[in-house]
């Protein structure tokens, strides 16, 4: 692309996008800068933080693929059907994207806690209780982040081509077959970016998880807990806990930039 | 077989009303101004659109009947569709676009591949079958969308506007291989087009439709011998004056014109001229015409070997010359002219 002139921009553009970067860069340097490198060893050998990274990387992961599995069928009805109340139904369910998630942790315990009004059914009947186990710290991830999937796969499903699932029903697909041949890979990137956004929302949440979840080690308590609850005794160790995140997020998305998160990395499938 | 679409339906700013037939090996050309109903008519043949009421039958499959409530799935019709733009899947190569048809329908990936490779072989396309599609000209890929429609052995081909995407001197080649196409296939073949050389070529037959209605079905000499509306006669490049005739005059109201011997009853007709039978003069014309009237130029088309000439008033006729001619008579745009036609030239059928 080196023969192509580039568009210009007024210089002066350039200074509030400088200060943009430094916005994100900033903390990252800080972190890097202030963290006690010397105490790596000791947190490297204590099993809390293990425990609380293998738990937020699995619920994480099942947050994901039951993202999936429900968002996709979401985003589907919502794009393709002329379901009634359409706008009612899309605003319901983004509605966590914009609520603070301490809110959503009281939501949720308001329907799913014991006195909840489908949690006490559960306990009563069932002798399920939800509150504070792992199942609750992934349905607070898949309260905040499916959004993320949902929406970002139904505009893309909303203004993808149609003209090539009608020609595969022509040559004898069926409806499954489109779906799997067809409209699916037609929006691969934004499948895959709305489970990156989905998966990065769902292993850094925290407000709704610890409303919602608590805070019981080795059980509920995730890894931005963990941060929380070491920035009051030990700030060093909340430090290299927080390098510990940003290195797993960023090797993920560095991993994932090429192939499944065009649209995050601005690239064309 | 023979395909045989009955139906009415609504189609936003007027009704579709068609009843027509192709049979075994026939093509049928549609033809019609923007919005006529076309797409519609050809989207309810498919199965993409509903069909409204009426019935639309393959030989003895039934596809769509309203009075028995019978809608065949698009799926299960096994039509062979070519659409205005070629819409390969971007993600599979050519031969897996081909491929996919058979493999929809259940033939096995080694089966699928090899009458995709066959269908690709009778265009001779194959090779072109590890071309993405985002690598083929549009004409490529439109010749990789007819294969692919070939490979399911269709019961029925339709094809939209297969020549309009194309640059004019790409349009012959694409047109000798739909007649390729459709000769491999003993299906009937329904083809839309605006352009009257793909009517003319492609067309066993050619049904012109015009507000959802057929205004008129038969072959391009047919029509072309005797238009019945103005978008006919425009299209196949004739003038058409529709008025009554008394005699040898046929009279617009504003326009009278003397037509050639004919045994035609009195009343409603149409006369038609071929718009190289017409002189144009910059003052009035001694001699023979018969006809000889004062007009103005509206607008002139100029073509490599021909000039189109455009008069409005008192009625509407176009005017080939050749480049040379025009330079003769030297009137530009906005000029008055004289325009003569002898009888003999000006042909009349009843309206």
């Amino acid at each position: 692309m080196s023969d192509t002139r580039r568009p210009s921009v007024p210089r002066l553009v350039l200074v509030p996008a400088a200060l943009g970067i430094a916005l994100f860069a900033l903390p990252v340097i800080g972190l890097v800068s202030r963290a006690p490198w010397s105490d790596l060893a000791s947190l490297i050998t204590d099993p809390a933080p293990r425990s609380a990274l293998v738990l937020s990387v699995v619920t994480s992961l099942v947050t994901t693929a039951i993202a999936l599995a429900l968002g996709v069928p979401l985003a589907l009805v919502l794009a393709r059907t002329r379901l009634p109340g359409r706008g009612v139904v899309l605003a319901v369910c983004t509605l966590s994207m914009v609520l603070p998630p301490v809110v959503a942790g009281v939501a949720l315990l308001s329907a799913l806690g014991r006195r909840g009004v489908i949690g006490r059914l559960l306990d009563d009947h069932l002798g399920l209780t939800i509150p504070f186990t792992p199942a609750a710290v992934v349905i607070a991830q898949l309260f905040v982040a499916m959004p993320f999937l949902v929406v970002t796969l139904e505009s893309a499903l909303r203004s993808a081509d149609r003209a090539p699932e009608e020609v595969a029903r022509t040559l004898g697909a069926r409806p499954w077959r489109v779906l799997a041949t067809v409209t699916l890979p037609s929006v691969r990137g934004a499948l895959g970016a709305g489970a990156v956004l989905t998966w990065a929302r769902a292993i850094g949440e925290f407000g709704a998880t610890i409303t919602f979840a608590g805070n019981l080690p080795g059980v509920t308590r995730t890894l931005p807990t963990e941060t929380y609850l070491a920035l009051q005794t030990d700030p060093g160790r909340a430090v290299l806990l927080s390098l510990l995140q940003v290195g797993v997020s960023l090797a993920v998305l560095l991993a994932l930039r090429h192939r499944w998160v065009p649209a995050l990395t601005g690239r064309r499938p | 077989m023979t395909l045989v679409v009955r139906i009415t339906r609504d189609i936003g700013p007027h009704h579709l009303d068609v009843d027509l037939e192709v049979a075994t090996g026939e093509r049928l050309v549609i033809v019609g101004p923007n919005a006529a109903g076309k797409t519609s008519l050809l989207r309810s043949i498919i199965g993409l659109d509903p069909a409204g009421d009426g019935r639309i039958a393959l030989g003895s499959e039934v596809w769509h009947d309203s009075a028995t409530g019978a809608d065949t799935a698009v799926e299960a019709r096994r039509v062979g569709f070519v659409p205005q733009h070629p819409t390969l899947l971007a993600h599979l190569d050519a031969l897996a676009n081909v491929a996919y048809g058979p493999r929809s329908r259940g033939a096995g990936r080694a089966e699928s591949r090899a009458i995709a490779m066959n269908a690709m072989e009778t265009l001779a396309v194959d090779h072109l079958s590890g071309r993405r599609p985002d690598t083929l000209s549009g004409g490529e890929a439109q010749r990789v969308a007819i294969a692919r429609a070939l490979a399911i052995e269709p019961s029925l081909l339709v094809l939209d506007e297969p020549t309009s995407a194309l640059d004019i001197a790409a349009r012959p080649g694409m047109r000798a291989l739909i007649s390729t196409a459709t000769a491999a296939s003993e299906a009937p073949a329904v083809i839309v087009t605006h352009d009257a050389v793909d009517a003319l070529t492609l067309g066993d037959r050619i049904a012109v439709l015009e507000q959802g209605r057929l205004t008129q079905v038969g072959t391009g000499r047919e029509l072309a011998a005797a238009p019945r509306t103005p978008y006919v006669a425009e299209l196949l490049g004739i003038n058409l004056i529709r008025g009554s005739l008394q005699g040898l005059v046929l009279s617009t109201g504003a326009f009278e014109l003397t037509v050639g011997a004919h045994d035609i009853d009195d009343g409603p007709a149409i006369a038609t001229v071929r718009p190289r039978s017409i002189s144009l003069h910059r003052s009035r014309p001694e001699g023979s015409p018969r006809n000889v009237w004062q007009s103005r130029v509206t607008s002139i088309d100029r073509g490599a070997d021909r000039v189109r000439v455009r008069l409005t008033e008192p009625v509407e006729i176009v005017v080939d010359l050749t480049p040379a001619g025009l330079s003769a008579i030297g009137v530009g745009e906005g000029d008055e002219v004289w325009a003569s036609v002898k009888a003999s030239e000006v042909t009349v059928a009843s309206g």
